[in-house]
């Protein structure tokens, strides 16, 4: 991904789901929140505290859109900590100098890399707010809903033409 | 120091990691007001949850030990009650099953259950659930909190067989409650459940429907003044010279409920 197309994603994701999560949403409980896609899709190859903090810049917008404040942050600090041992895992890298890049990802593997992150993420984010089973069960159905978004999202914006 | 700055350096992301989710978190709990509340409301539910599935699972076992407590205490008042006669002077007993005929002795109540009755038979009888090793012994009298029900024909160690008015071979001395005529109960040719005939009493004696009836002093199946029923039909026999009355029984065959044993108190 190129910077400016990250800029990009940066502004527009946050009002996407503004507009598109409640409607989208299968009320009252299961949620449609793809703006996580944004970590994932940080380059690998930026420096890790030039990502971090656009990350933790990141959240903090979705904080501002969707309070409580410092939830969205959160949660994100742990994708941006987990992504490159799920990249990883989900493609092998026979160098550890090389940088996994997962616009190169086929369908399979974007699944393996997106979607424990993504169920990661809203765990994180449903549990801190409230710790039970109601809380638990909805987390993982709105992360597979969710998930269906950023599948598409990937499959159409950013998945490279010459992706395995 | 210089091995120290370059750890430091290393180990750079971890610090930033650190910080920033440090910040987050405290950004977080800044933010929502009531999260303390909400901890405090999780415990306070969830202890509430611990102790109602308690209160649950024990529910039984508290509920059996209470009607024991109950039933105990029910027997010490009884006891208590019947004590009271020994007093001076014309005091009626505030008890149900006690006439105003005052018993010669002072008896322990002790609390029983029945556990098999008869209702079909002519010979119909009562078991209960105390025997020899509760101190019963056959002779004894049993009545519920309505009045007398029977007595104690035979003893086990651990159970006992009442014979009830309703046998047709049992027979007892009973009295009239107000001018004390006496007659002899009997259920051999009058089989209704809750009724019983009293035979015997004079044809001359003035008594009325409603009347009450008493177990008689005289009585060597239960002390006397136990009230047992009220008269609901008087038959004159002038042939015989008697008259016979119908007594509908105040225990109820059917619903018998809490049981006591009149034991004599031991001196």
């Amino acid at each position: 991904m190129k910077g400016y197309q990250i800029a990009l994603l940066f502004f527009l994701l946050p009002i996407l789901q503004y507009l598109l999560g409640t409607p989208l949403s299968i009320k009252p409980w299961i949620r449609f929140e793809p703006y996580w896609i944004f970590w994932l899709i940080v380059p690998f190859t930026w420096a890790m505290e030039y990502s971090i903090l656009i990350s933790f810049a990141f959240g903090l917008v979705l904080d501002i859109f969707f309070p409580p404040y410092g939830g969205h942050t959160f949660s994100s600090l742990w994708v941006w900590a987990l992504r490159g041992i799920v990249a990883r895992i989900s493609r092998p890298i026979p160098s550890p100098d090389e940088a996994p890049q997962p616009e190169t990802f086929s369908l399979g593997e974007w699944t393996l890399y997106a979607f424990p992150l993504g169920t990661a993420y809203f765990l994180s984010y449903y549990l801190l707010q409230e710790l039970s089973w109601a809380s638990l069960l909805w987390a993982l159905l709105s992360a597979s809903y969710s998930f269906l978004g950023v599948f598409v999202l990937f499959a159409i914006f950013v998945r490279k033409s010459d992706a395995r | 120091m210089q091995a120290l700055l370059e750890l430091l350096w290393r180990a750079r992301i971890l610090f930033i990691w650190i910080t920033l989710q440090a910040l987050s978190l405290s950004l977080y709990i800044y933010s929502v007001e009531n999260l303390r509340q909400r901890w405090l409301y999780l415990i306070e539910t969830t202890t509430v949850a611990i102790h109602q599935a308690l209160q649950w699972a024990l529910q039984p076992i508290l509920a059996l030990r209470l009607y024991r407590q109950l039933e105990q205490q029910n027997a010490h008042l009884l006891e208590a009650l019947s004590l009271q006669s020994e007093a001076k002077g014309p005091i009626v007993i505030p008890l149900q099953v006690w006439g105003h005929l005052f018993p010669p002795k002072t008896y322990e109540f002790i609390p029983v259950h029945g556990i098999y009755q008869t209702f079909h038979a002519r010979k119909n009888y009562l078991l209960i659930d105390a025997g020899a090793r509760s101190g019963l012994y056959p002779g004894l009298a049993v009545i519920n909190d309505r009045g007398f029900l029977g007595f104690i024909a035979e003893t086990t160690a651990t159970y006992s067989k009442v014979l009830p008015l309703f046998h047709e071979n049992v027979q007892m001395a009973v009295q009239s409650a107000h001018k004390g005529y006496l007659g002899l109960t009997s259920w051999k040719n009058y089989r209704t459940f809750n009724e019983i005939e009293v035979l015997y009493v004079p044809l001359y004696a003035p008594i009325e429907v409603g009347e009450e009836i008493w177990s008689a002093p005289q009585s060597t199946l239960a002390p006397g003044g136990l009230r047992i029923g009220q008269v609901v039909q008087t038959l004159p026999e002038p042939v015989q010279g008697f008259q016979r009355l119908i007594v509908r029984t105040y225990l109820d065959w059917f619903r018998l409920g809490p049981l006591y044993v009149l034991k004599p108190a031991s001196p």
